[in-house]
């Protein structure tokens, strides 16, 4: 198990947001989770980012205890994330705002960069490559020198999927990735995740766009009122009463 | 910035010296130019750049100053030791004053820096036995080159400009490294900065230590090439005028600290003896900049200029 | 005098100082939970009231009764003119460009005053006389119970505005959660023209009580702009009352450094209180802890 959550529980101000949620991703897939608004998805996905800590439980990764470290500590441990309102440099290229996310590739220091030394002149290099890599993937290298504020929303997402491939992640984190795609772009999403997944990164995605996760996912955790109802693979879901309880009357291709 | 760019940038201020030798009035404010300059890109690189705002240039600019004045006449060193000591010991502090406040969320660096440029003011027109109190320091000589054919004053500007073009390379070479993109993203997104792995607050402190450093470094010119310097030389304003100046050429773009620098020591030359004035003038260019040109006017120029790429 | 006898002395200027600094304490929390700006132009706010203070006392010879009000008035409709003009257009900008504004207008103000009114500290009569009344020891002017008293009636408005207003439901709820604020139906343009306007009502009141007592000259802004912000650090400014106390506690520091060791050390005592506490317990003395 490449990421273990263990009975993690959160509350807010007496509302029990997160009540003992536990599940296992296994390292090479892609782990959905997914729940009606207010299921505590987000909640989750921040204690695993680092954003929020549980009251009580654990996250694991590869072993070791997550929930005691910083957002930029877990990234050093390459977990790599993505954010439902995309976090960029707007007023830089894109190929600047992806090298952010190949930072941890380099070493050399403030002195490096001021006296351009020549082995961090080689980091550069190769921050660069790494980041034109992870932008050819996510077939964006065309618009490389183009500022990142003017692309379209769509296309701001996909750099920050691109940032986030730069750092060589071995978990990705994606929240609510396909939120305000049209459905072209949802579908070309997918067909880039699991190409993402091809690479050996494994991948954990909190949707809310229901035709996004069945598709793509391996295995399915879904969330309701901050409990696990249901966890399986995508037909094992489709076919779950509890499932279908809680999404009844949710159409299941929500993209709010 | 390209070769050439740079090239120009260094040619400008050693050819207008060589032209203006024997008019020591326009030569002084060219040194106050390049001395501001330095102070407008600390300024850049601080708040412009990694976007935590200070208010502490004039008290680095005054630590820098008295370490340098100390180690020369004191310590009867040359210039060079005194530079040294200005960058070390105003980098020093500044760090141990950045690293516990910058620590804390918010925007509390700026009053908090505005009330050490407060303390340093007051720390060197009380500890007398060492600054002089109100009286100051003086007798510091300016260094100058032993070039035959050229005044000694050019000789100076002639140092100064290895300094400032110095900080401009420094500072073009940061903002265009890994390091310097992690500083600016701060500015943008701490959230994002943290996915990226990039450790906020220990970059929040180098951004203002380095800032530190070189306004420390300024205030070694300056308190040399004045001769004297006393508690007054170091107030808040000296931090205002060098916002107003960052704001005012492009607080995103090292070229509008130099273009700031240049414009507002011109503009404050007619008000020198009118020192009522000055307060109003930079108040209302800052609120002017700010508002109606929120770039500044580097940026603004720049993005007229360049036709946007096709889609 | 020896030290023991000073103390009560010193005790009563240090509370009528701190009475200042704690209601600048207040403002810098009602601004920064109303907009997540931290205003420096603050202290200078304060001068706008001495100045107007000034003008209806001494220069048109008004009744207190008059002069009090129309001096509120005069700073409130002031900074919110300003507010709408230059903070407003600037609502979308970066924290950072919106510090740089209210950093701009407090340059400005402080160099428009000097400019038209002169650096010569103005000073405004006792509004009852300067016969020190004795009590426990301390002689006590009776401005000095102008400005405690003062502070009690702006404290009581207070309490009113943030328990049983729309305004002040969202000021606490949401302090610095402008989403949360919008839930309440306020929206953020209206909360900051409301946060800095109600700022400058409780410095324009200040103003009134303490201007006797204070030599109201431009300069002064800005160590009331650190002493208000020292104090809202120190009670935390994320809560109203203990940032009060906040600000009191700087009034009797300070006085009592500048009784006991030498006034030259004033500012340095407080900064170095400031710096202490932000390094041990960066939500305030008194803060929430997070």
């Amino acid at each position: 198990m490449i990421l273990s959550i263990d009975a993690i529980s959160k509350s807010f101000g007496g509302v029990q947001a997160l009540d003992g949620v536990t599940f296992d991703v296994s390292e090479g897939t892609i782990f959905g989770l997914i729940g009606p608004n207010g299921a505590g998805k987000t909640t989750t996905f921040n204690m695993i980012s680092g954003m929020l800590r549980p009251d009580s439980g654990e996250v694991r990764f590869g072993g070791k205890r997550l929930d005691k470290l910083s957002p930029d500590r877990r990234a050093g441990l390459s977990i790599a994330r993505t954010f439902q309102h995309v976090q960029l440099m707007p007023g830089e290229t894109v190929i600047e705002n992806v090298m952010a996310g190949a930072h941890l590739r380099g070493r050399s220091g403030m002195m490096g960069a001021v006296l351009r030394l020549p082995r961090q002149r080689r980091e550069e290099l190769a921050i660069r490559q790494l980041a034109t890599e992870a932008l050819t993937l996510v077939g964006l290298a065309k618009l490389a020198s183009r500022e990142a504020g003017e692309l379209a929303y769509g296309q701001q997402r996909l750099i920050e999927l691109a940032r986030a491939l730069a750092m060589q992640p071995k978990l990705l984190l994606l929240d609510e990735p396909a939120a305000g795609l049209n459905d072209a772009e949802t579908e070309a999403l997918g067909v880039l995740i699991r190409r993402i997944r091809e690479t050996g990164v494994t991948i954990l995605l909190v949707e809310h766009a229901m035709t996004l996760v069945m598709g793509v996912s391996d295995r399915i955790a879904v969330l309701d009122f901050g409990r696990k109802i249901a966890e399986g693979s995508p037909d094992e879901i489709r076919r779950d009463q509890d499932v279908i309880a809680a999404y009844l009357g949710v159409p299941d291709d929500d993209d709010a | 910035m390209g070769k050439l760019e740079l090239g120009i940038y260094l040619a400008l201020p050693v050819v207008a010296g060589f032209l203006l030798q024997g008019n020591d009035y326009a030569l002084t404010i060219l040194a106050f130019m390049l001395i501001y300059g330095v102070l407008a890109m600390a300024t850049t690189i601080c708040t412009g750049h990694a976007g935590q705002v200070t208010l502490a240039q004039a008290g680095f600019f005054g630590i820098g100053a008295y370490a340098a004045v100390l180690v020369t006449l004191d310590l009867d060193l040359p210039f060079v030791f005194g530079f040294i000591a200005s960058l070390v010991v105003s980098g020093a502090v500044g760090y141990a004053l950045g690293v516990p406040i910058l620590r804390v969320k918010g925007h509390f660096l700026g009053l908090i820096t505005l009330a050490f440029t407060q303390v340093v003011y007051e720390v060197a027109l009380h500890w007398e036995s060492l600054t002089g109190g109100f009286n100051g320091l003086f007798g510091m000589t300016k260094p100058v080159l032993p070039i035959p054919g050229i005044e000694p004053l050019y000789s100076f500007i002639l140092i100064l400009t290895a300094f400032w073009f110095a900080v401009l390379l420094a500072a073009d070479n940061l903002v265009h490294s890994r390091y310097g993109r992690a500083m600016h993203m701060l500015k943008v997104t701490e959230q994002g900065a943290q996915a990226c792995g990039i450790n906020v607050s220990r970059y929040k402190s180098d951004a203002f230590a380095l800032s530190a450093a070189l306004c420390g470094g300024a205030g070694a010119f300056y308190g040399h090439f004045i001769g004297y310097i006393g508690p007054d030389s170091f107030t808040i304003d000296v931090s205002i005028a060098a916002i107003a100046m960052a704001i005012v050429g492009g607080i995103g773009d090292l070229r509008g600290a130099i273009l700031g620098s240049v414009l507002l020591t011109f503009l404050n030359e007619p008000l020198r003896n009118h020192p009522l004035y000055q307060p109003v003038m930079y108040g209302a260019v800052i609120l002017l900049a700010l508002i109606v040109l929120p770039e500044g006017i580097v940026p603004s120029v720049l993005r007229i200029a360049r036709p946007r790429p096709p889609a | 005098m020896t030290d023991l006898a000073m103390m009560p002395q010193l005790l009563a200027s240090g509370i009528m100082m701190g009475c200042v600094y704690g209601l600048l304490a207040l403002c810098f929390y009602v601004v920064h939970a109303g907009t997540g700006i931290i205003n420096f132009a603050q202290g200078d706010f304060v001068v706008l009231g001495l100045i107007a203070i000034w003008t209806c006392i001494v220069a048109f010879h008004m009744p207190l009764l008059l002069a009090i009000p129309l001096t509120v008035l005069a700073t409130g409709l002031t900074v919110g003119l300003l507010e709408r003009l230059l903070i407003a257009p600037a609502r979308s900008r970066e924290p950072s460009v919106q510090l740089l504004i209210t950093l701009a207008l407090g340059i400005l103000i402080r160099g428009l005053i000097q400019l038209l009114w002169g650096s010569q500290p103005q000073s405004v009569p006792s509004f009852s006389g300067d016969a020190p009344i004795h009590l426990a020891g301390a002689a006590i002017l009776p401005q000095a119970l102008w400005i405690v008293g003062g502070t009690m009636v702006i404290l009581a408005v207070l309490h009113f505005v943030f328990t049983r207003t729309l305004f002040g439901l969202a000021l606490r709820g949401a302090a610095g959660d402008r989403e949360g604020a919008r839930v309440i139906g306020l929206n953020a343009g209206l909360i900051s023209f409301y946060a800095f306007g109600l700022s400058a009502l409780i410095s324009g009141a200040a103003a009134a009580v303490i201007a006797p007592v204070i030599s109201a000259n431009p300069l002064i802004g800005l160590s009331l702009s650190l002493k208000g912000f020292a104090g809202a650090i120190l009670g935390g400014i994320d809560r109203p009352q203990t940032a009060v106390l906040g600000g009191v506690f700087i009034g009797i520091l300070e006085t009592f450094v500048a009784g006991l060791i030498s006034s030259d050390y004033q500012n340095m005592f407080v900064f170095g209180v400031l710096m202490l506490v932000i390094v041990i317990r960066p939500a305030g003395l008194l803060g929430k802890r997070t």
